[in-house]
């Protein structure tokens, strides 16, 4: 239980630089934003719904494949923190979203837009479909001609005049062995 | 041989492997220079000293934007870069701003303290500046023109080399 308690204070305790509240702000800290929110401030449900979600399909970017609301880092919680101040502008989710693709590249979504990467996954996939459908043409093709020489599928034994005598030789020896 | 196969294989395998091939190219783990050539967020932070600092002070000068902390060692290892580069090319107009990352104002007053700086160093509360500036680590360093564009970003220590050469392009 000691320890419970102790690892909670650990984890809930905030480094001198590190603010606590979306509420506090330095008053000479200040960094302009490309735009001004597009919607009115949210109401408390509604803001603490969209900072959620925005924490959850954000990527800490100091981490591995962990998003802002899942990694413990000094680092996700200063985007999950800004993210709670930038909902609270009244920054729209695709604002927000693109305000961190802006500066983190695409790479920041855990789940980078659909149309990204449809040509990565579908092109596999026609590749494939592509070859088999080759390979069944040109099976039928070949079955075609099979069909149309009769017999042409066999091979055809051609005597060779240096072999030729060997061979009868061998099959007359074999006739008086039977 | 049998080249019908051969080629029905080909036409299947070769453009899986280019697919894969186009994605050596590229790092995924490498941090994205997004910012390149684009306007730098203006900030406006104070210094260890408690003084106002705003990037608009530079307005018209070149300016180099360092993110550092003490706890990381890659920034001990550039700051003597940093140094000589504010001693040569800042009496030649270049403004040298560091800004601390997610690190206690008195360590780096301790650390400048003992290292010297020739730069105002900035807090940076809540991490704003460094998220504005797609920060992921540091030290990171933003080159910033006269005009206030970004024309050079360097993750990890910046080289000497590296320092003069985009110092000596943006003057």
């Amino acid at each position: 239980m000691g320890t419970l308690i102790l690892l909670a204070a650990l984890l809930g305790a905030q480094p001198s630089w590190a603010e606590s509240s979306a509420d506090v702000v330095s008053e000479l800290a200040s960094v302009e934003l490309p735009e001004p929110p597009l919607e009115d401030p949210p109401d408390a449900a509604t803001a603490a719904a969209r900072t959620e979600r925005l924490q959850t399909n954000l990527r800490c970017p100091v981490c591995q494949g962990l998003s802002v609301a899942d990694s413990p880092s000094d680092a996700a919680r200063a985007m999950g923190t800004r993210i709670e101040e930038l909902v609270n502008q009244g920054y729209t989710e695709d604002q927000i979203t693109y305000y961190f693709v802006d500066r983190y590249g695409a790479w920041v979504e855990l789940e980078p837009p659909d149309e990204d990467h449809k040509a990565l996954f579908l092109a596999p996939i026609a590749v494939v479909l592509f070859g088999g459908i080759l390979l069944l043409l040109w099976g039928r093709r070949e079955r075609t001609a099979g069909t149309q020489t009769g017999d042409a599928q066999f091979p055809t034994h051609t005597p060779d005049p240096v072999l030729e005598p060997w061979r009868a030789r061998i099959l007359e020896e074999l006739g008086e062995v039977n | 041989m049998n080249w019908k196969v051969l080629t029905a294989g080909a036409v299947v395998t070769v453009p899986l492997v280019a697919l894969l091939a186009a994605g050596f190219d590229r790092d995924p783990k490498l941090r994205s220079n997004a910012l390149e050539g684009r306007q730098a967020p203006i900030f406006s932070l104070s210094t260890l000293n408690g003084e106002p600092f705003s990037l608009e002070e530079a307005n018209g000068k070149p300016v180099v934007v360092n993110f550092w902390s003490t706890w990381c060692q890659p920034c001990k290892i550039e700051h003597p870069v940093l140094l000589r580069a504010a001693e040569t090319y800042g009496p030649m107009g270049v403004h040298f701003v560091a800004v601390l990352y997610q690190d206690d104002a008195s360590k780096a007053r301790a650390y400048l303290n003992r290292s010297g700086s020739h730069w105002p160093t900035l807090e940076d509360p809540g991490g704003r500046t460094a998220i504005a500036y797609g920060v992921a680590g540091v030290p990171e360093t933003f080159f910033i023109d006269a005009s206030g564009t970004i024309v050079r970003k360097v993750s990890g220590p910046v080289s000497q080399e590296i320092m003069v050469t985009t110092l000596e392009q943006m003057l």
